[in-house]
């Protein structure tokens, strides 16, 4: 692995301890070349992956404004929200291949007549996983709401940026949705991103740290 | 140059985002030495490069950097004469920075002494400061103004009164500072604050500094339900950090950022920052900020008040009579003598008989001047007297009075004359406040119905100048009983006006004045006038006679509840859901006096666990309070199963839960499995991964009632049908629940499962009637 690369996770791992507005937090990309492989390692500022708190707490099963929510939940909930900030470790690896080298299976119908695809594999990193399933329920029931939307919260960022530059695209897809069968998670992170920011399970499509998506978006535009 | 009525407009449709911290800003880029404002004319590419950073991370208002620079605290500084260059110089670099993409805003706060009786400093000479820095503000071209960072409602008075005098066309937001209780430093509380200037010529109020966004929450909230006005904050970067060098404040843009939601719930349509806030955490703030503000329309009760206390006007308020020296040539003479001793105690001992307000009437008002007025008001606010009605003849002297006035004054009174209404109603235009009117335009009419059609036919001209009917309280007159005059007429007004939607109050002493046993006659009198809809009365609060029969007629007109000793039912259920662990623990330990652990656990806490599940499968909690409650018990049940023998042990039924092989995801079993522990189910957890045999397995040895699988993925839901194949295989009777993201209610029937649930909830109810059917 290229030195920089190392660094860039080194520096991920050590976020854990609350540095939140340190330098290395600033947004870049950074493009390495070894050989043949091409790899963009995007690391967001951290304000790309909060969640708007309303949606955090509708995936925690407040659903509608009937009940006024007590005070220690609120103070469990935004510790939770605190908490996530501290231990999510987000980056993302990202590229985009003409359609002619994509091999079809990797290919959903619904992307019929794009010139390009972009794919990015997005994480939150180990430590939210290593919290969700050490802490008390409630604890990681709230945990897993808030990531689950921090990481939506994480690729939407990312889909503004790439529609900015790319123009004209389609939805963002993930497989496991429509006709990509989920296991192809593994093809796209293994053959094509060729990252270890996320380990793939072959027979299951099961990504792990369990926060993390693999997304693609196809492109009309030249 | 922005208009109130297109800030209004733009405030309706978007929320805006004010600047960040100036002084700690400064600070951070090296500029300590010197004073902030100073930077105007020393180094204005330092401000102005911040303000374009403002810019640049979103802020919609930046505000001029002039913070102290008024001629007060300048001259303190030995900056005088640079007064009007600092002020100029700050709107010129505010301007260029903002390049058209942000309002600029004039900003000023405290000018380092506080106006009378909390500093030295004479109401005139602060209002004339403020005059004179707005005014070099104004015509270097702001587009608003902010009074920000004011911890005395006095000077922030001052402030208004100085800008207004200025120019009425630019908005202009009022902030004070609260501590966490929700009062200022000099004791204003923010429903106070709120009271006050809801009828002051400002567009938005609004709090800044000294607390974080997390603290500020609860205050801010305060604010928000006692006002109808827009609505803007500024916290700090949280709390200061003090070194004993270095002040500085740590709360990151992302933390800070995390707050900014509840601010929209709570309706807020300008957000900033204040102390230790950033061009980062206006970015984060920018960032957070994705919808239109929230609209709330909130009931406001009509409210009075002084300095510290807020008292609402309904049911009934009662105003003492008794700082009036008519008939007291000794009092007279204190008063014109500027000894106000006997004003005080009284003021006081009639605060202690639960009078509402004090009417204020000097009556010799012939052969006092303005400053006899002036020092009386400040005197009653040193001594943080009741809310003063003012009754004060002549028009010179009320306003001095009324300018000195830190609260929501009630005005006593005005006839309905046209020349005593409009000097009376610009009045509390411009101070605020509640009007009494008198029914009565030159002579007393003779019928009730005479004065009622008095006042309706002078209501739209009231209305017309912009006061609302819950500003207006009407006297229907009360005309003494030895003259021989009908009370009757009176009562009747009364009712008419009540029926008319009036507020009234009367001064009840007129009615038996020169007769025997005046007490009983007023006391009777008050009754009927309650009965009719009467809703305030001057009148002597000391007479405890007077004030029992009103405090009767108020309970039986059931404004005054009588505090129930019987004890919440429920109050256990109440405290496991709010979380309140040590609570919890005390009842129970009570409850063990006199029962015995096993029976503490399952009629006491578990049947309240019980309740909660119930009120969880109903959908009248959310999943959150039900674990927060399964919690909060936990090590609760954990101490009584410590005091209980293992063979008294007895749950409802036994589940085994497992999430299949090859899912690694496991949270919605383990929520299943909580919300199963709160309903008194006997869980044995199997964990995730686990493998077809290793379930059969405990089937085999637990024997339990039910079996609950969970599958994640498509790709593994497969495993379902491959336990319940062994199942049926080894021909083991156990009902099987089926659920997790991939699984559906079709899969589950082909798979063979008794049931799906699509839930914790769903898994509750199912489990819960096959349990019953079993029983």
């Amino acid at each position: 692995m290229d030195e920089r690369v190392k660094n860039l996770f080194l520096m991920g791992g050590l976020r854990g301890e609350g540095a939140l507005s340190c330098d290395f937090l600033k947004m870049f990309f950074i493009e390495i070349t070894g050989g043949e492989n091409f790899i963009k390692i995007y690391i967001p500022e951290i304000y790309e992956i909060m969640p708007q708190k309303k949606i955090y707490l509708l995936r925690a099963g407040f659903n509608g404004t009937k009940f006024q929510i007590n005070d220690k939940l609120k103070e469990e909930i935004n510790k939770i929200y605190k908490l996530g900030l501290e231990l999510a470790q987000p980056k993302a690896v990202c590229d985009t291949y003409k359609i002619e080298t994509i091999p079809t299976e990797l290919i959903p119908k619904s992307f019929e007549g794009v010139n390009s695809i972009t794919f990015f594999v997005s994480t939150l990193g180990y430590e939210i996983d290593n919290y969700i399933s050490n802490a008390n329920t409630l604890s990681s029931m709230l945990m897993d709401a808030w990531a689950s939307e921090a990481i939506e919260a994480f690729n939407e960022s990312i889909d503004k940026k790439l529609r900015k530059d790319f123009g004209k695209g389609t939805r963002r897809f993930s497989p496991g949705y429509s006709d990509i069968d989920v296991r192809k998670n593994w093809d796209i992170v293994s053959n094509l991103l060729k990252t270890e920011i996320v380990v793939v399970n072959k027979e299951t499509g099961i990504i792990t740290p369990r926060k993390s998506t693999v997304c693609m978006i196809g492109w009309y535009d030249e | 140059m922005m208009n109130r009525k297109d800030f209004a407009q733009i405030l309706n449709k978007k929320i805006l985002i004010l600047d960040g911290g100036y002084g700690t800003e400064f600070i951070k880029r090296g500029y300590k030495e010197i004073p902030a404002e100073i930077l105007n004319i020393r180094y204005p590419e330092v401000v102005y490069n911040l303000q374009s950073e403002y810019v640049k991370s979103g802020a919609d208002i930046l505000l001029t950097n002039t913070f102290s620079a008024n001629r007060k605290k300048l001259k303190e500084l030995n900056y005088e004469e640079a007064f009007e260059k600092v002020n100029v110089k700050a709107v010129e670099i505010a301007k260029q920075a903002s390049k058209g993409k942000a309002l600029v805003f004039g900003d000023l706060s405290s000018l380092g002494e506080y106006p009378n009786p909390m500093g030295l400093l004479e109401m005139d000479e602060a209002i004339d400061e403020y005059y004179q820095q707005a005014k070099v503000l104004f015509e270097s071209g702001v587009d608003g103004f902010i009074v920000e960072t004011m911890t005395d409602i006095k000077e922030l008075k001052a402030a208004i009164y100085g800008i207004r005098k200025v120019t009425e066309d630019l908005p202009l937001i009022a902030h004070m500072t609260f501590e966490e209780n929700g009062r200022s430093v000099t004791g204003t509380s923010v429903e106070i604050f709120a009271n006050v200037f809801n009828d002051l010529d400002v567009d938005v109020l609004g709090i800044n500094c000294t607390l974080g966004p997390e603290e500020l929450l609860k205050v801010f909230e305060r604010l928000s339900l006692s006002t109808n006005k827009f609505l803007s904050v500024e916290p700090n970067a949280g709390k200061p950090v003090f070194d004993g060098k270095h002040l500085e404040y740590k709360m990151t843009p992302e933390i800070f950022g995390m707050f900014v939601e509840d601010y929209l719930d709570l309706g807020v349509n300008i957000i900033g920052g204040c102390c230790g806030t950033s061009p980062e955490h206006i970015k984060v703030i920018r960032n957070m900020v994705k919808r239109r503000p929230k609209k709330i329309v909130k009931e406001i009760p009509i409210m009075y008040s002084s300095r510290t206390i807020l008292n609402k006007f309904h049911p009934f308020t009662v105003i003492g009579e008794r700082i009036n020296p008519a008939g007291n040539k000794k009092f007279q003479n204190e008063i014109e003598e500027f000894n106000f001793e006997n004003v005080i105690k009284r003021a006081n001992s009639q605060k202690s008989v639960k009078a509402h307000a004090i009417d204020v009437n000097l009556g010799i008002e012939k052969i006092l001047n303005e400053e006899h007025f002036k020092q009386i008001i400040i005197e009653l606010d040193k001594h943080s007297s009741l809310p003063i009605s003012f009754d004060i003849q002549n028009i010179g002297f009320l306003e001095t009075a009324l300018k000195e006035y830190p609260g929501r004054p009630i005005i006593n009174s005005s006839k309905l004359s046209k020349k005593d209404l409009d000097r009376k109603l610009e009045l509390i235009k411009k101070y605020g406040g509640l009007l009494i009117v008198l029914a009565l335009e030159k002579e007393i009419l003779e019928s009730a119905e005479e004065r009622l059609q008095l006042v309706l036919r002078k209501w739209p001209y009231i209305e017309s100048k912009g006061i609302t009917k819950d500003r207006i309280i009407v006297d229907p007159l009360v005309l003494s009983l030895a003259a021989n005059n009908d009370p009757n007429i009176t009562l009747e007004t009364v009712k008419l006006l009540s029926q008319n939607g009036f507020n009234t109050t009367m001064g009840l002493s007129n009615l038996s004045f020169g007769l025997p046993n005046r007490n009983y006659i007023n006391a009777a009198f008050l009754s009927r006038a309650k009965g009719k809809g009467l809703t305030s009365a001057i009148l002597n609060p000391e007479d405890e006679f007077l004030m029992n029969t009103l405090n009767g007629n108020l309970l039986l007109d059931k404004n005054i509840v009588i505090p129930s000793k019987v004890e919440k039912q429920d109050e256990l259920t109440e405290k496991i859901l709010q979380g309140e662990e040590g609570e919890v623990k005390r009842i129970i330990e009570n409850q063990l006096k006199e029962k015995s652990p096993l029976e503490v656990s399952q009629d006491v806490l578990g049947k309240a666990m019980e309740k909660i599940g119930d009120l969880y499968a109903q959908g009248n909690i959310y999943l959150p309070e039900l674990l927060l409650a399964a919690e909060t018990v936990k090590p609760i049940f954990d101490y009584l199963n410590n005091l209980i023998p293992e063979s008294q042990n007895d749950k409802k039924a036994k589940v085994v839960l497992a999430t299949v092989e090859g899912d690694i995801h496991d949270i919605g079993k383990n929520i299943v499995a909580a919300v199963l522990r709160s309903a008194n189910f006997k869980i044995i957890d199997l964990g995730k991964d686990v493998e077809t045999s290793t379930i059969i397995n405990a089937v085999q040895k637990e024997k339990p009632n039910i079996l609950g699988l969970s599958a994640m993925m498509t790709t593994t839901v497969g495993k379902i049908e491959e336990v319940v194949n062994e199942l049926k295989k080894l021909s083991i009777k156990v009902k099987v629940i089926a659920g997790g993201a991939s699984m559906n209610r079709k899969l589950a029937e082909t798979f063979g499962c008794d049931a799906y649930a699509k839930d914790a909830s769903e898994g509750l109810k199912i489990c819960k009637s096959w349990v019953n059917l079993n029983s």
